[in-house]
């Protein structure tokens, strides 16, 4: 900056006058404009160049946290447990099996398009899944987990990955206590509207096996998480009568 | 608001104490309200406040000759919006869990009024060296008050300190009060009373040793 200024003393003097509105008025408007293209520029590149720096860390994050959501739903890792990346992704490796289904698509976490994807436990018969649900919620895409004990035909967890509704109302949703509303609930059997599983007006849902307890103020986020989780479960009901197993 | 000072050392105590941001100018309440329930959590907010208050002063300060008084309102934002989502970038990469745990307060650092306030106040008017300083007082006067309230909100309400089990209070009864925001709304009106009555006390014993030493009359 010092070299410049003193080769060019000139131009530094005159984005001075400028910048203080003095000069010819087009200058100052030029100048104006050109000022805030150029730092715009150099901040938004700075910004940029840090995250590309950065980012690869901050995938492996969220593949670690997403692994640990499937090892809590799968009873592998207690709620409140702290799991190292190396230990979280070694128990995923031993423990867990992945299925694909080819031909079958569901919403990744980033909101694009994946090869539809669930997930037991390896050499296991116990039936325990968790299987992938999404849909609309109130203000966007809501990702969830499901865990499901075929055997049984009941849910024994859910954990919703993504989403963007109201913190505080439809938020909720990701609360420990909203999330323990749908355990032990049964999805055996269809109703007459077709749902497997209803969400009902809090605190009516009582000790039903298939009514679960809604948000009060989150009507479009509750009819939304309904919406999803049958939805979710008739297609893995479907996928794994198609002879997938 | 005093004429600034002219050496750095008063910047910085001015910041600290006389012109404290969080309970001397009521700034930054929200955040100081939101994070102050768990220790760990309050020290990275202050950690992220005090780099952005302190790089975003000094750049406001060294862009002021050249930026247009016009839009200097928005280069300032930008420049500070810059340096909190830096602040974000580093916390995703490095500490996925206190950045989930912080969630939207890092991202909202951008319109913290202490920020805004060290930038358009001082820096737009001071020089750079000077700006620094002032917003490092100014990050650091915050984070000491939200500690302070941190330290007793944490253990009082969750029988930890820094996320530590202590020992001594084992069989404690949480007050729950604590970890949710009234807990804030109380403990920072204490703060704020306390440090208010020691603050008059000073003064009030400063004048009593003027009128003492040179009789001057008391002016009403």
């Amino acid at each position: 900056m010092s070299e410049q200024n003193q080769d060019n003393p000139g131009i530094l003097a005159k984005m001075r006058t400028y910048a203080s509105g003095h000069g010819n008025p087009n200058m100052v408007r030029l100048y104006t404009i050109i000022y805030v293209l150029v730092i715009t520029a150099f901040f938004g590149g700075a910004v940029s160049l840090l995250n590309s720096a950065l980012i690869k860390y901050k995938l492996e994050n969220e593949k670690v946290s997403q692994q640990q959501v499937i090892l809590k739903l799968l009873g592998l890792m207690k709620e409140d447990q702290d799991l190292s990346a190396k230990d979280t992704a070694s128990i995923f490796e031993d423990k867990v099996e992945t299925y694909t289904v080819e031909g079958r698509r569901m919403k990744g976490t980033d909101g694009k398009s994946a090869e539809y994807t669930y997930y037991g436990l390896k050499g296991s018969e116990s039936g325990l899944y968790v299987i992938p649900i999404w849909g609309d919620g109130f203000w966007g895409l809501i990702v969830g987990r499901l865990a499901i004990d075929t055997s049984k035909e009941e849910i024994t967890g859910i954990d919703f990955v993504r989403h963007e509704e109201t913190p505080g109302l439809g938020g909720r949703i990701s609360d420990e206590e909203v999330r323990q509303r749908f355990v032990g609930k049964s999805y055996a059997t269809k109703d007459a509207e077709g749902l497997r599983i209803d969400l009902v007006a809090e605190g009516t849902a009582g000790d039903s096996k298939t009514k679960v307890d809604a948000i009060t103020g989150a009507t479009g986020t509750s009819s939304g998480v309904e919406k999803l989780l049958n939805a979710g479960i008739d297609l893995f009901i479907e996928i794994r009568k198609g002879g997938e197993k | 608001m005093s004429p600034p000072p002219a050496s750095g050392m008063s910047v910085l105590k001015r910041m600290l104490w006389e012109e404290n941001p969080v309970f001397v100018q009521i700034l930054g309440i929200c955040s100081a309200l939101a994070v102050t329930n768990l220790v760990k959590n309050t020290m990275v907010m202050g950690v992220g406040l005090i780099f952005t208050t302190a790089l975003s002063s000094f750049t406001v300060s060294a862009l002021r000759s050249y930026t247009p008084r016009r839009v200097r309102m928005m280069v300032q934002i930008l420049v500070i919006a810059a340096y909190v989502i830096m602040v974000k970038i580093f916390l995703d990469a490095f500490m996925p869990d206190i950045s989930k745990q912080l969630g939207a307060y890092v991202g909202l650092i951008i319109t913290n009024c202490i920020v805004m306030g060290r930038a358009e106040g001082f820096a737009a008017s001071n020089t750079p060296g000077k700006s620094f300083i002032d917003g490092l007082g100014a990050g650091i006067g915050y984070t000491m008050v939200l500690l302070i309230i941190a330290c007793v909100r944490e253990p009082l309400g969750l029988g930890t300190f820094f996320g530590f089990r202590i020992e001594a209070i084992e069989e404690w009864t949480r007050w729950n009060v604590m970890v949710i925001a009234p807990g804030g709304f109380f403990m920072l009106a204490i703060f704020i009373w306390v440090a208010r009555y020691v603050n008059e006390e000073i003064d009030r014993r400063a004048r009593a040793g003027n009128n003492c030493d040179h009789h001057e009359p008391k002016k009403k």
